[in-house]
């Protein structure tokens, strides 16, 4: 019994231990990168000591200043996106858990089979029409791109964690005299705040990293941090890894630290949402 | 107000903006491109109908099916690797973690990280002669992944890579379905005497299995459109060799300005991952309307 | 949650939807600045370096400040073509590849004829005529060349020197066995013989020392002929010799410079304008033991052709898009940047000068150890590839066998073979 004992314990210890190593290893490699000088990220064998420097991300502020402003934009089109995604998802997941017809159905069924559509094709016939709206180049439109992108995951999601709420609830509030608007706000909304939690998570993570749409759809005003760093791994001078690095490691660090902070919610959130009521 | 309204009524105007967001931003272009697929169009010349010339050159082209068939390749090992891994872990979590917060912490850290970092990091990491992984496989006598050269390992690369960042997704998804079964049920069992492959097999599979389902949906449309990994670090190649469905219509549409083919070939792309979503669309679709 | 903090989330998020909107473009103003389309590249050269700012007289004497927006060389011209096939753009000035300019996009372009014959660029016979040349279609001049940067070949003093070689390869032949001289292990650091990047422009670049090609001016494919077939089995009998990079085929063209910058090769054939930073000792671990020389020719044409082989050039120039809404304004900034001062200037910031007089200058030839070899590669460069419709297909196409060749799957004969067979369908009639 001890031995078995002792052998869970070992078993477990090195499971966890690799899923650590699994996880952190190539993050924690690209951090400590970019305080290395240029010529000690690539010394072999690898340096665990060195001199920290913050000369990459000196050399970034004077050289990408694009980087900065990028970042900025950045986090003004994930936090749009991220409020329209989760309001629209709400509503629509509260509509689909507490009404049912074929017809609705079918809808939630368009919505998962649509996303099957490649969004890289979609942007052929968008660009133009976008331009001629004049909303290229603007925030607003990666805002409104992201959210729809996400509101069919959000949807299916936000449903099943309404269906957690018990209909006796609706029934009581209507008796009230709420209206559907008054119940929503004053009713669903509190109790499927974990669920918004996690799935901001999701559309947060989402937005903040998207390449395509944002490569296609700006130019200055609303460029995001991502393609700044991709336009790094191109520069014609050769790449400068540790600058490279230091891009990378501030682009990470908000979101990481902000998925971080949200595991709370969830995992609160979707234990909730996953159970069957 | 409300009470006089007709409650589906009520419904479709809650679900309106959602299907409203879809229907302009995603329907209606796709049927753009459908128009255009019968089209010769490219910069600088005007639409020209060709019938189904478009489909006829995708489908005779090598390169597109050679590309099909890496992309089915990679999807079906990225998504069944990832659920097992994820399935693994999430058990293993709910055994009891040491620290629990900071461990989960480190798990989903991953997730956080950009397509375009993470291939920063796993190039990097595997740089032929002087990546930490190349020296340290190097130092175990272990052959090198030869990532860019050898095809093969070009794919195991990019499954790997896609693996990373997307493992705390469905990791996610199945470790909170598993927290929501009840221990009393566990407890039930024990006390009957289950061995645990027996519990695994009676209560966390079957309890577990809608959200496996829901998360292998996901998964499959989004591993089925793979684009950035494969592109930042082979480019398709060597020789197009590692190229997938996403890539060949990026080519297509942005590299050689053919939007016509590049129209088809996204129908084309449409077509098979709906057949290969089928399946679950089908159990997805008996979880969530006939259970109720 | 409670109520209040629902209500501060939720109005928050309507105050950013009106920033939003309020971010929604409003038209040209009169002090809208001159919105440019390039490489990062291009503005470096423009803006900084020891020849300073070169737009800053043109914006003090207009008061129109410059916008950049720069791309990687792929993705800058899809999204330059996409912004001129609008109906009517914003965009004021776009850097474009020679290679562009083919008939199908002619049309997209702002023939530029008639402004140089109303307001010239100065002294534009100075301008090397096969680049202006390379900018025209039907005869119409459609850009106004301001880069034309030729390769050369780098080459490692130090690792040369300890393999037993006091100078660069005298022919092609030699280069082949310096490279494989210059591939061994020590101390743990591997160094290979010749980091090449596998695309056409390089590969032309080595058929040259047979006065080889792809494509000839006149859309003949010459793939097949014995230069590119010698080119290809050479690379391919180095990479089997582990004198190219093991992950050759997935370079991209700047890949090469980190191996050069870090001692870990030995050659390597590009933009003489690298030399800069090779030799820079922040960036490179061999400051001022990196030199370079014009690419050798063949033991067999050494006799016809001289030493050195015939240039290989790529043209990148400044277009105004025929829907753009200022083009006067446009026109008078390109004048002002090829002019010979801006050139000059440009020249110091890194620039690879389309202008002849500016490799002639004195504080170049001082400045710059290349400036005469690139000269007279220059004499004798021809483009790469000339442009047509398919030109960027028939690259890859080409580029797909040589992989395959290189990688031992083929035999060059074969790869070259197949990529004649890939290739003749595409050709302009």
């Amino acid at each position: 019994m001890h031995a078995k004992r002792l052998a869970v314990v070992v078993f477990k210890t090195i499971a966890f231990g690799a899923v650590l190593i699994w996880s952190l290893l190539p993050i924690a490699v690209i951090i400590l990168s970019s305080f290395k000088a240029d010529r000690d990220i690539f010394a072999i064998p690898p340096k665990l000591q060195f001199v920290p420097t913050l000369a990459n991300y000196e050399a970034l502020w004077v050289k990408w200043g694009s980087f900065f402003t990028g970042l900025a934009n950045s986090f003004g089109v994930t936090a749009g996106a991220t409020v329209l995604a989760v309001a629209l998802c709400t509503i629509a997941g509260y509509a689909y858990s507490r009404f049912n017809s074929k017809a609705l159905t079918a809808s939630v069924f368009f919505l998962v089979v649509i996303r099957l559509f490649p969004p890289i094709v979609l942007t052929l016939p968008l660009f133009p029409v976008i331009n001629y709206l004049g909303l290229n180049d603007t925030h607003f439109v990666l805002i409104v791109l992201y959210a729809t992108l996400y509101v069919s995951l959000g949807t299916v999601m936000m449903r099943t964690f309404v269906d957690q709420i018990p209909r006796e609830i609706d029934e009581a509030a209507k008796v009230d005299g709420a209206n559907t608007w008054q119940l929503l706000r004053q009713v669903i909304l509190p109790l499927v705040a974990p669920g918004m939690v996690s799935l901001s998570v999701f559309v947060v993570v989402y937005a903040w990293n998207e390449y395509l749409f944002a490569f296609i759809f700006t130019t200055t005003r609303a460029r995001t941090a991502p393609l700044v760093i991709s336009e790094m791994i191109g520069a014609i001078d050769g790449v400068e890894w540790g600058v490279l690095f230091s891009a990378a490691t501030l682009q990470l660090l908000p979101v990481l630290i902000f998925v971080l902070l949200a595991q709370k919610y969830l995992i609160a959130g979707l234990t909730a949402g996953a159970t069957k009521g | 107000m409300s009470s006089i309204r007709r409650p589906l009524q009520t419904a479709w105007l809650l679900v309106s903006p959602v299907q409203a967001l879809l229907v302009l931003l995603i329907l209606v272009p796709a049927v753009y491109i459908f128009i255009l697929s019968f089209n010769r169009s490219s910069f600088g010349v005007s639409p020209e109908f060709v019938g189904f010339d478009n489909y006829i050159a995708v489908l005779s082209d090598g390169r597109f099916w050679k590309s099909a068939l890496n992309t089915i390749i990679v999807v079906l090992i990225i998504v069944h690797v990832e659920i097992l891994l994820a399935m693994g872990i999430a058990l293993l979590f709910a055994s009891g973690t040491p620290a629990r917060a900071l461990m989960l912490a480190a798990v989903l850290a991953p997730y956080a990280v950009s397509e375009v970092t993470a291939v920063v990091m796993w190039r990097f990491l595997f740089e032929p002669d002087i990546g930490l992984l190349s020296q340290a496989l190097a130092f175990l006598g272990l052959p090198n992944l030869d990532w860019a050269v050898n095809p093969t390992h070009g794919l195991l690369m990019v499954s790997l890579l896609s693996i990373w960042l997307n493992l705390p997704f469905t990791f996610i998804i199945l470790y909170s379905a598993r927290l929501g079964i009840p221990g009393e049920l566990y407890e039930a069992a024990q006390v009957d005497g289950a061995s645990p492959w027996t519990r695994f097999r009676q209560i966390t599979l079957p309890l577990l299995m809608p959200a496996i389902l829901v998360a292998m949906l996901f998964r499959y449309i989004f591993a089925f459109r793979l684009f950035s990994e494969v592109w930042l670090l082979t480019g398709g190649g060597p020789a197009r060799q590692t190229e997938v469905l996403a890539i060949y219509l990026y080519l297509e549409a942005f590299r050689y300005n053919d939007f016509g083919k590049a129209s088809a070939t996204g129908w084309l792309l449409v077509g098979l991952s709906l057949i290969l979503a089928l399946f679950y669309l089908r159990q997805l679709q008996k979880e969530m309307f006939n259970a109720r | 949650m409670s109520n209040i903090s629902r209500r501060t989330v939720l109005g928050t998020g309507s105050a950013f939807f009106g920033l939003s909107l309020a971010g929604w473009p409003t038209g040209a103003f009169a002090a809208d600045p001159l919105q440019v389309f390039g490489h990062k590249t291009h503005e470096t050269m423009s803006i900084s370096g020891a020849g300073g700012d070169t737009t800053a007289p043109w914006t003090a004497e207009t008061g129109t400040p410059i916008a950049w927006t720069t791309f990687d060389i792929g993705p800058l011209q899809e999204r330059l073509l996409r912004e001129l096939s609008l109906n009517q753009t914003t965009l004021d000035i776009g850097y474009v590849l020679n290679t562009q300019m083919t008939q199908q996009l002619a049309g997209l372009f702002e023939p530029l004829d008639d402004y140089q014959e109303k307001d010239p660029i100065e002294n534009f016979e100075d301008i090397f005529p096969g680049f202006v040349e390379g900018m025209r279609v039907g005869g119409k001049l459609l850009s106004i060349p301001s880069r034309g940067p030729v390769p050369g070949l780098h080459y490692n003093e130090e690792i040369l020197a300890k393999r037993g070689f006091s100078k660069g390869p005298e022919t092609i032949e030699e280069l082949a066995e310096i490279a494989k001289a210059c591939t061994y292990t020590e101390d743990g650091v591997s160094v290979v013989g010749y980091a090449i990047p596998l695309n056409y422009v390089s590969l032309v670049q080595m058929a040259r020392a047979w006065n080889g090609d792809l494509i000839t001016p006149d859309f003949k494919s010459v793939v097949q002929e014995p230069p590119m077939v010698k080119t290809v089995a050479m690379l391919a009998d180095l990479y089997a010799a582990g004198a190219l990079p093991r992950n050759v085929t997935s370079m991209t063209s700047e890949d090469p410079l980190t191996w050069m910058q870090t001692g870990r090769a030995a050659m390597y054939p590009g933009g003489f304008n690298r030399a800069v930073v090779f030799n820079d000792p922040e960036k490179s671990q061999f400051p001022g033991k990196i030199k370079n020389m014009p690419m050798p020719t063949s033991e067999e044409t050494r006799a016809e052709l001289g030493p050195y082989a015939p240039g290989t050039v790529e043209i990148w120039g400044m277009i105004i898009p025929k829907n753009g809404l200022r083009k006067d304004l446009a026109w008078s900034f390109i004048k002002h940047m090829s002019s010979n001062k801006m050139q000059l200037d440009m020249q110091f910031n890194g620039n690879a000068t389309v202008r002849r007089s500016v490799y002639e200058n004195e504080d170049i030839r001082k400045a710059l150890s290349y400036a005469d070899a690139a000269k007279a590669a220059l004499d004798s460069a021809r483009v790469a590839l000339p442009a047509f419709d398919n030109a960027t297909r028939v690259a890859d196409l080409f580029n797909e066998q040589v992989h395959l060749a290189v990688l031992g799957q083929k035999t060059a004969e074969q790869a070259m073979a197949d990529a004649d067979a890939a290739i003749q369908p595409l050709l302009p009639a």
